[in-house]
């Protein structure tokens, strides 16, 4: 009879033995808690791990902090390897930080592992908004995805404006951050994004607002603050930029762009010896001398050691400047003055003669963003063909100065509004064939 | 008795109904393994399939989707995938599965945007052109299935400078991917440019360095440009993966001469014939350019002899007999092939005036006719007949068109079709349908 009980409990023996032996069974739990334990944190650790990185990027994104949140998507991606959703995102991040190489090789990794079709397509159509014809996209996606509360909808707002944005069509880059503002209006980066706008269409003084208003939403933003400076000084409200460009060096001592602005303050205020101070720090950093961003610096530089009485050290600075920068006026300008001190006659003749006409270039450039900004939505043909003639116009000059890519963005954007336009779509063609051979640039169909 | 009987009775059946039943549970687990089996299989094929697509596999990834059709009669997706792979490897028969799809309830834009593309590859590219650049401006999902499917049409209609534009467009947006680059250095090779073809080779190469194609047409221009050494790497490369690929072969024969190792190129050769034999018109070719860079022009004619049996407008042939005749002493003969050379020389410089015009002025028919015409006469029907179609497809009712296809169908036998060109050349027809 006992070996039918075992048979069927075979469990039986074991509880009596281990009740006969209170520690050893404790230990035998406690062994297997924690086996269990290892096991499931083996197995489940790296999952919750991949979803609070998961978590933390989705926040990174919301706050617009675009590499801390692809630093958190790889680490997803390291635990889910094939999950065609984190390659989305991670296209997603990549084209709002404006990598859309990087974006299209990810969406196409999401593609192959079958993410959703529907979400996919929209973002091919963000990328092509944001980098590519923002006029052809625009229809689209207002009538596929703006008419009802789409959850994407902040996204392509942004997009269209980064899109308007670099295509120089300041008016519609404007118009969609408004409306961005207005469906969300605590949002910064939608301000900082209309200020922008405003700033590359010479509205200074409604730019200096919304970047104000960006970083009272968040202060932290210094590329924000940079720009609010570098308005601030542009409408000489000089002691303010000082201000804020103060901050900037506070959070970033090393940043050129602040140490700059800060020089520049200094010299509008009369404080010579400090800005004195600051450039020699600032230019003599290693590698300083191969930064085209610094050639601005060398050209304060070099005007300070001329009022000076230094003209024999002010030359290098200055030469300097102007081959960082071959077509900044005020360096030639400047140089031309100290050449003229100097009694080399020609040498200063030459530099006023670039001078002149990178500032007749760039007071013709001005007058045409003014115009285009006057001239407001373009409704009529004649409208086109005007604002297509300015920005060919525009184009040129750019490419005269030596801008290039400025230049054919502005021809591109001319093309690309009136298609008819022969000058626009000769100047593309003469130029990609000056700069690629022939066979390249055949005429296709 | 009879109370035994009747005891037996039910016993034997309910032993029926357990054997009845067991034979129906049996059944059931049988269709439900194979029900499970077929799931499983199509299951495995399909993710297999997607691995093979990723790593461009398509030869591969058609087996698989074939067999996960078989497994998956009514999915819709299997079918599209397969109709897919199989436009991009050439093969018509995806016609049936796209049709399968559709059917099976697969989005209707879809299939439309594949038609396209069949269209783009196969039929007309020009006609479909617009239509898939806009969808290409405002981005889409499968871009790079369109920009392949252009890149292959324009290839075949031989729009070079669209098939740069688009390789362009594709490398732009997709840097990382070798296959614009391939494309690009095709229709650079194709446009005779050879130190841009070869850059473009190189570009492939530093992606995708097993890429066979690739290292062929790299190791064959720099041959022809004068660099044997690098050119010997990357044939020997191809030769040890694909040793009975004849251009390989005799291409690398070629390097060995130039970087004067002929005794490699003769072992090279010597191998090659006597694993396929010796009637190849480029390994005959070959044979007499070693033979006389080693034995003299004499040894080389037999070769040249026998070479131009098989092809009597062959430039190179023609060529290399007027120069061994000449060097033999046999000056009356060499004097005829030397006229010869010298006609055959006029039409290539006339096609590659056609290529250049071609460039500016794609839609220009009469230089396509001329070019049929050209190949027609050099002994290069497969060239003409595809010349003479790309006029048909600007100029579908071209009389002379029509007149020189009549006459090659004519000469190879093909009544119908060349009596279909006929009517349609003296007007009885309207435009054939290719």
């Amino acid at each position: 009879m006992p070996q039918t009980q075992n048979f069927t409990r075979p469990w039986s023996g074991f509880r009596e033995q281990f009740r006969q032996r209170p520690r050893v069974s404790v230990l035998v739990v406690a062994l297997t808690l924690c086996l269990l334990g290892i096991g499931g944190y083996f197995l489940v650790a790296p999952h919750l791990s991949a979803q609070y990185h998961w978590w933390k990027a989705d926040r990174c994104q919301q706050n617009y902090e675009f590499p801390e949140a692809l630093l958190h998507l790889q680490c997803c991606l390291q635990v889910w390897p094939r999950s065609g959703a984190t390659h989305f995102q991670m296209g997603r991040v990549y084209r709002r930080q404006g990598d859309v190489v990087a974006a299209r090789q990810q969406l196409q990794a999401a593609y192959a592992l079958r993410h959703n079709l529907d979400d996919l397509q929209l973002e091919f159509h963000l990328i092509e908004a944001q980098t590519g014809s923002v006029q052809a996209v625009e229809p689209i996606l207002k009538k596929l995805y703006l008419v009802n509360d789409h959850p994407d909808q902040l996204l392509i707002y942004e997009a269209l404006v980064k899109g308007y944005r670099q295509h120089n069509y300041f008016d519609q880059a404007y118009d969609w951050a408004t409306r961005w503002i207005q469906h969300a209006p605590k949002d910064w980066y939608a301000y900082y994004l209309r200020a922008l706008a405003q700033e590359r269409g010479n509205q200074f003084r409604p730019a200096i607002d919304d970047f104000g208003k960006a970083l009272e939403l968040n202060p932290n933003s210094l590329d924000t603050r940079l720009h609010l400076a570098d308005a601030l000084l542009h409408i000489k409200r000089t002691e303010h930029a000082l201000q804020q460009y103060e901050i900037c060096l506070r959070e970033q001592p090393d940043s050129p762009r602040a140490g700059l602005g800060k020089g520049k303050c200094l010299i509008l205020l009369g404080r010579d010896t400090e800005a004195l101070d600051l450039f020699q720090k600032l230019l003599t950093r290693p590698g300083a001398d191969r930064d085209k961003d610094l050639a601005d610096g060398f050209r304060m530089y070099g005007q300070l050691l001329w009022q000076h009485d230094q003209p024999d050290a002010a030359v290098p600075l200055l030469q300097k400047a102007v081959a960082l920068a071959p077509t900044n006026a005020q360096a030639n300008w400047q140089l031309a003055a100290v050449f003229r001190s100097l009694g080399q006659e020609a040498e200063a003749k030459r530099c006023e003669d670039k001078a002149q006409f990178t500032d007749r270039t760039y007071i013709r450039l001005d007058q045409i963003v003014g115009e285009l900004g006057q001239m407001g939505r373009l409704e009529t043909e004649s409208a086109k063909s005007r604002a297509a003639q300015l920005r060919y116009e525009a184009g040129m000059l750019l490419l005269r100065l030596g801008h290039d890519e400025d230049g054919i963005a502005w021809l591109l954007s001319a093309s690309q509004l009136d298609p008819t336009h022969e000058p626009s779509k000769k100047a593309i063609k003469d130029y990609y064939s000056e700069k690629v051979p022939r066979f390249e640039n055949a005429p296709a169909r | 008795m009879a109370r035994q009987l009747s005891a037996a009775k039910p016993g034997f059946r309910q032993r029926l109904l357990v054997a009845v039943g067991i034979l129906g549970g049996l059944l059931a687990i049988g269709a439900a393994c194979w029900w499970s089996y077929a799931q499983i299989a199509g299951y495995t094929a399909w993710q297999q399939a997607l691995e093979d697509l990723d790593q461009n596999d398509l030869a591969a990834a058609k087996q698989q989707l074939r067999k996960c059709v078989a497994s998956w009669p009514n999915d819709a997706e299997a079918h599209f995938y397969l109709a897919r792979v199989c436009r991009r490897t050439a093969d018509i028969s995806g016609k049936e599965h796209l049709e399968a799809a559709l059917r099976l309830g697969w989005p209707k834009e879809a299939i439309d945007l594949e038609q396209e593309l069949v269209e783009a590859q196969f039929n007309d590219v020009r006609s479909v052109e617009t239509a898939l650049y806009s969808q290409l401006q405002v981005g889409h999902y499968d871009e790079i299935y369109i920009m392949e499917a252009l890149a292959i049409g324009f290839l075949r209609e031989h729009l070079l400078p669209s098939l740069v534009k688009c390789a362009g467009i594709w490398s732009d947006k997709y840097p990382h991917d070798w296959r614009p680059k391939y494309y690009w250095a095709y229709a650079y090779e194709l446009g005779d440019d050879a130190e841009k073809a070869i850059n473009r080779y190189r570009a492939v190469l530093e992606l995708k360095p097993d890429h066979l194609e690739a290292r062929r047409r790299l190791g064959t221009l720099l041959r022809r440009t004068g660099q044997p050494r690098e050119a010997a790497q990357h044939l020997q490369y191809y030769h040890d993966r694909q040793p009975n690929n004849v251009e390989s072969t005799t291409e690398l024969a070629r390097c060995f001469v130039m970087l004067a190792e002929t005794g490699k190129a003769r072992e090279l050769l010597a191998n090659w014939m006597h694993e396929h034999g010796d009637n190849n018109l480029m390994v005959l070719v070959t044979k007499a350019e070693v033979e006389i860079e080693t034995a003299g022009p004499g040894a080389a004619i037999p070769w040249l002899r026998r070479a131009e049996q098989m092809a009597p407008q062959d430039h190179q042939v023609v060529t290399l007999l007027a120069r061994s005749l000449r060097e033999a002493g046999e000056s009356t003969e060499a004097e005829t092939y030397e006229r010869r050379r010298d006609d055959i020389e006029k039409a290539l410089r006339r096609l590659q005036e056609i290529f250049s015009v071609l460039l500016y002025d794609p839609d220009n028919i009469d230089v396509r006719y001329e070019a049929g015409t050209i190949s027609m006469r050099l002994g290069k029907p497969k060239e003409g007949v595809r010349w003479f179609m790309s006029v048909l497809q600007i100029e579908p009712n071209h009389p002379g068109t029509h007149r020189a296809l009549a006459n090659y169908y004519e000469s190879t036998g093909d009544k119908e079709k060349a009596r279909d060109h006929r009517d349609t050349a003296e007007g009885k027809k309207r435009a054939i349908v290719h």
